[in-house]
């Protein structure tokens, strides 16, 4: 069979859900679907495959399958799977099909071997997954979802100047490196929007929780992860990226202690991990990309977790905060086990997946003598396990028993797609080889020895210590922390009454004074028209009204005249020219 | 600063337990920077990085950022805020 | 290169909206149904007669009508080139469904003198047609000037005091547009230049000093620019938004304005050509104009509640999208100006007959009483909703298409800033009509009505702009060749460049 393009299954998947009444053969579709993507990845597609295709006057691309893309790809239809899975309680059919159609478009971006094509699914991904966040249902949904969407149009009206000025600047559509031209730095601001770089990274942690528990679960696994995956295909080795990544890893732990609700610091977390990759996409070496994609992979299954953990208390409870939750483990131990498995594998204990994939990334650091960015990136793992591994499990769950806390069950897809998560974090953290055979370079890195083993267990021990020091300080607490999204939502208003207020003002002085004189002229131009009007209308009138209306009709001064007027002088100016032209 | 028996149980077993481990399990210490082959240094990384994350975040965010009332809509945040279930 | 053959096709394309005003006229409201068929029926009939002419058109082959010979040399003539055939297609497709759609939007607002309206509609559609395919500027002018005479009874069709004085103020806009272009004919014939529309410009070579040249680009772009809506002579757009919504949809959005900004590709490409206009330094002038009006129109177009007035104001945008983009005198931005008036038409076509089926379902014309709408009109807001993405250039929709081409072309010619223009301006598209979607779709009803679809005759227009937008964006050339059409105008008009227009990057 003929290699095709896997995200053509997922938008067809995603068009059947949006159709099918039957619930169970929509929810099958859901997890089928990806589960074919990844089949396909696996037999159907080799690296180097690619189909190409003539469109107007430009060659596209929409497949190009190689080391890179592929092991994105594994990782997107490993997650679409999961959440389709997690998502199985969940009846609302456009959710689903939004669902499938992020994943697919998601994926789409991953193969796509031009820019154009990359646009094009660049755009549906910011479609789609504002819909998660608006079929939230909280009372804040609809409008971030609204922001997100914006946020993204900009994101991607700045990739598409970046392109298209490229592309008229002699570049090719081909999508490969990017030089240090303004065409390359507008592409990169592009990317970065979605890549949550520090301080474009507001829309993140302002959307996320907004959505629904399943929602959730798919928004923190795509769009981050794509834009690793077009920085590490374009921006290999610019060193900005590694001191962005670094603030980013930062950024977002000093943010998620401030934050009290669960998703959101979670979502943090995201920005605080996708710092790794990205500053690993700035060191640029062979290590360091395998680094940035491992990590993306690690990063995808075990956030995945930990958003499903999260989002079952959410669900079971009906609750969202540190505040407002506590106390009830004992009502939910399964989800509590589980998430801890995502919380060690996020905080990089060894045998766990970020163990050997966050590693990576701060080897490649240290092989290129980085060692400030070594430091402050274990630093921030240090935050990491503070508030993911146990500040947000303490207050979500454990504490004094809390009654007052009505916890419902939680759906058995939910469980089963954890169970399957945690499975996975557990497995490429035992034996990661699975995971580095994949990586676009011979991977020669081997995480578990005794020093940094031990380097990482009295680091993360002592972390625990230091937590229990300070436990009281670390509730939540009931405030709302500014962010960098601050700026447009409260200055764009402003901003919008500064521009559009004058510009009124001006029409409509203008409109006053061209209006008086446009009412002075009219009566030489209005004159011929009317009788035109009139005119057509005398059939009707004689009909209607009777002869007699009619005749007074016609007994009013004849505009028609006026009309005809008009044409003979257009006649005469033209005979005279021509007249005179002779 | 919770400072309790437990406590102090914990830290004295976990910096015996972490020196044990290094001594005898690690064959070769990486020198990554000035210090960081020291022993225990990791430990200790640990736990100051993780007072110094909660202090300076803690004070950033009281003095700058946390806001008691909504800056957007200008209602005060509930601590047990009744939220409608996602369905 | 092509070659011209003598035809009747060309006036017939123009004669079958004739035919069908009068027949529509005789057969006046006693049969409303037969007279409601003739404009469907006409449409469809110019469809075949404009595709017809387009294989032809495509394979170089021009068929062309002389209607009546005033001296050698000076021809009331018509002529089917590509430029003109990706007008005259469009229009003749739009019209089928908006004939449809205002047999519905008609009835169901239960609005006075159909007939009178049924017949002005077509001949205007005739008009354009001439407009379209006029082969030389008296012609081109001729036809112009019949448009504006003729949409004036349908601006003031409701013959209110607002609609009165809105077409009061139609006509002096127009009409004095109109005697600038009559101006300027007067002028070529007095200097004796053959004054037939040439792909790169017939007065290049005819030796004119620049202060003529001049003075013809002024008469000539802004007896064109009235039509077109830029700034500062759009005024008259947003207030005939007070005529029923089938002539808001088909007129003032595709047709009239269309003819405006057809008008302006005439006159930059056919009358002036690239070389010229870059030799003056005119193109300068018409790209700063232009810009300014996009991006203040759709700044303008956020404050204005009135759905209608909103979506007039966007349309004011758009039309400077395709002048910006013939004043850039590029392949790629001709090519992308020419896609433009196919995709817009399309598109706005779309969003004014949702506006009018939601007015005739429920008498709400504001976009802050639209809420929930979407849940009571899936159908209807759905295609508002694709037609809001095309409008904001989302891939893979037709004004994505367009703009590419434009923004790519402003890039071409070394003009980045139109390029960041353009994309500016899709941003804030997105501000004014995103809204709408999500207002109907994700807010709850406030009244407690329920209201359903509209009448079969305007849902099922509704939806097929709406798909065509997608489609046309996916495949333009499908199957009208509008692409090809598009690409034949630039390569004749940049003929040192058809290696980069027609080529692959």
């Amino acid at each position: 069979m003929a290699s095709f393009p896997p995200v053509v299954i997922m938008v067809v998947a995603a068009v059947l859900v949006a159709l099918i009444p039957v619930s169970i053969v929509r929810k099958a579709i859901a997890v089928g679907a990806p589960l074919l993507v990844l089949a396909h990845l696996i037999w159907g597609l080799d690296a180097g495959d690619s189909v190409t295709m003539t469109w107007l006057s430009v060659e596209l691309q929409p497949l190009r399958a190689d080391a890179l893309s592929l092991v994105f790809g594994y990782v997107f239809a490993i997650a679409a799977a999961l959440g389709g899975i997690y998502a199985w309680h969940l009846n609302d059919r456009y959710q689903q099909a939004a669902a499938l159609g992020y994943a697919g478009t998601s994926i789409g971006v991953v193969f796509a071997g031009d820019l154009l094509t990359l646009v094009l699914f660049w755009e549906l991904m910011a479609l789609t997954s504002a819909y998660l966040i608006w079929a939230g249902g909280y009372p804040g949904s609809r409008r971030a979802g609204t922001r997100y969407l914006f946020v993204h149009m900009v994101g991607g009206s700045t990739l598409l100047a970046g392109i298209l000025w490229h592309l008229g600047t002699g570049g090719s559509l081909d999508f490969s490196l990017f030089e240090g031209t303004v065409a390359g730095w507008l592409v990169l601001g592009g990317f970065a929007i979605n890549a949550a770089i520090v301080p474009l990274h507001a829309w993140l942690t302002d959307a996320y929780p907004e959505a629904g528990v399943t929602g959730s679960v798919f928004l923190s696994a795509f769009t981050t992860k794509t834009a690793v995956y077009v920085l590490a295909r374009g921006f290999p080795g610019w060193e900005i990226l590694i001191f962005l990544g670094v603030v980013m890893a930062l950024y977002g732990v000093v943010f998620a202690v401030l934050e009290n609700d669960i998703r959101r610091l979670l979502a943090y977390h995201i920005i605080s991990q996708v710092g790794y990759m990205v500053a690993a996409v700035g060191i640029g070496s062979e290590i360091a990309i395998n680094g940035a994609v491992s990590h993306a992979f690690a990063h995808v299954i075990y956030k995945g977790l930990l958003f499903m953990g999260a989002g079952a208390a959410v669900y079971a409870t009906g609750r969202r905060t540190l505040t407002a939750l506590g106390g009830i483990s004992d009502r939910m131990r399964l989800v509590v086990v589980l998430y801890m498995v995502g919380a060690f594998a996020i905080s990089a204990f060894p045998l766990f997946s970020g163990f050997v994939s966050k590693s990576l990334v701060i080897y490649a650091a240290e092989k290129e003598h980085i060692y400030w960015a070594v430091a402050l990136l274990y630093l921030a793992s240090v935050g990491t396990f503070l508030h993911t591994g146990l500040k947000l499990p303490y207050f979500t769950w454990f504490g004094p028993r809390r009654d007052d806390i009505h916890v419902g069950p939680v759906p058995r897809g939910m469980i089963v797609a954890m169970v399957l998560a945690a499975a996975l974090c557990i497995g490429i953290g035992v034996y990661p080889t699975a995971l580095y055979d994949q990586l676009p370079f011979a991977n020669t890195y081997e995480p578990y020895y005794s020093d940094h083993v031990v380097r990482t267990l009295q680091m993360l021990g002592f972390t625990a210590v230091g937590f229990w020091l300070l436990r009281r300080k670390l509730g939540g607490e009931a405030t709302i922390t500014i962010d960098t999204d601050w700026i447009y939502r409260k200055a764009g208003p402003l901003v919008r009454v500064l521009v559009q207020t004058p510009l009124e003002a001006v029409f409509t002085f203008f409109e006053r004074f061209i209006g008086a004189l446009a009412r002075r002229a009219s009566a030489l131009a209005v004159a011929p028209a009317t009788g035109w009007a009139r005119l057509l209308r005398v059939s009707a009138y004689a009909r209607e009204r009777g002869p007699d209306e009619a005749l007074a009709f016609l007994g009013r001064p004849p505009m028609g005249i006026a009309i005809v007027a008009v044409l003979v002088t257009f006649a005469v100016v033209v005979l005279a020219a021509q007249a005179l032209g002779e | 600063m919770i400072i309790d028996r437990p406590i102090v149980i914990a830290v004295v077993v976990g910096v015996v337990l972490a020196a044990v481990l290094e001594v005898f399990l690690v064959d070769h210490r990486e020198f990554l920077f000035a210090g960081s082959d020291v022993l225990l240094f990791w430990a200790g990384f640990g736990l100051v990085g993780c007072i110094g994350i909660v202090v300076i975040s803690k004070w950033v965010g009281h003095t700058f950022l946390m806001k008691h009332d909504d800056p957007y809509t200008g209602e005060h945040v509930e601590a047990e805020p009744e939220e409608p279930r996602d369905g | 290169m092509s070659e011209t053959t003598a035809s009747a096709l060309p006036l017939a394309a123009v004669l079958v909206p004739v035919g069908a005003a009068m027949l529509a006229s005789l057969t006046t409201g006693r049969w409303p149904n037969l007279r409601d068929a003739w404009a469907t029926l006409a449409g469809i009939a110019m469809v075949a007669i404009t595709v017809v002419m387009l294989t032809d058109t495509l394979d170089g082959r021009i068929h062309r009508t002389v209607l009546l010979e005033l001296s050698p040399g000076i021809d009331i003539a018509l002529r089917a080139d590509p430029a003109g055939m990706i007008f005259g297609l469009l229009v003749s497709v739009l019209w089928v469904l908006a004939g449809v759609y205002a047999v519905g939007y008609m009835r169901g607002e239960h609005e006075q003198k159909q007939t009178r309206f049924f017949t002005a509609f077509a001949l205007s559609i005739a008009t354009v047609a001439g407009v379209a395919l006029a082969e030389n500027l008296l012609t081109f002018v001729l036809f112009y000037e019949l448009l504006s005479l003729f949409t004036y009874p349908l601006v003031t069709h409701r013959e209110t005091e607002t609609a009165l004085v809105a077409g009061r103020k139609y006509l002096a806009y127009t009409l004095s547009g109109g005697l600038m272009l009559i101006g300027a004919t007067a002028w070529l014939h007095v200097l004796g230049v053959d004054a037939t529309f040439q792909a790169g410009g017939f007065l290049d070579g005819a030796g004119l000093d620049s202060a003529t040249q001049w003075g013809l680009f002024v008469l000539l772009a802004g007896g064109v620019g009235v039509k077109a809506g830029v700034m500062p002579l759009h005024s008259w757009l947003p207030s005939a938004m007070v005529a029923p919504t089938p002539v808001s949809a088909l007129l003032h959005a595709v047709a009239v304005v269309k003819a405006g900004v057809f008008g302006m590709v005439r006159v930059g490409v056919f009358v002036f050509g690239a070389a010229l206009l870059d030799d003056m330094g005119a193109w300068l002038v018409l790209a700063v104009m232009s810009a300014g009006t996009l991006l203040i129109a759709s700044i303008l177009a956020l404050r204005h509640d009135n759905l209608k007035r909103r979506l007039a104001y966007s349309t004011i945008s758009h039309l400077s999208y395709i002048v910006l983009g013939v004043a850039l005198i590029g392949p790629l931005a001709l090519t992308g100006a020419l896609l433009h008036i196919v995709g817009h038409g399309v598109t706005k076509i779309t969003l004014f007959f949702v506006a009018g089926a939601i007015h005739v379902r429920t008498h709400k014309e504001n976009v802050s009483d639209l809420d929930g709408i979407g849940r009571q009109m899936p159908i209807t807001m759905g295609s508002f909703a694709l037609a809001s993405l095309s409008m904001v250039g989302i891939p893979p929709f037709i004004l994505f298409t367009s703009k590419l081409y434009l923004g790519w072309g402003a890039v071409e010619v070394g003009q980045q800033v139109f390029l960041i223009v353009y994309l500016v301006s899709g941003l804030l598209a997105a501000g004014y009509l995103f809204p709408i979607v999500i207002r109907a779709f994700l807010r709850s009803s406030p009244d407690h009505t329920r209201y359903g679809e509209a009448d079969v005759r305007m849902v099922a227009p509704i939806a097929v702009t709406a798909i065509l937008a997608l489609v046309w964006g996916i495949a333009p050339d499908l199957p009208l060749g509008f692409f090809e059409l598009a690409s034949t105008v630039a390569d004749a008009a940049f003929p040192q460049s058809v290696a980069l227009a027609g080529g692959t990057p």
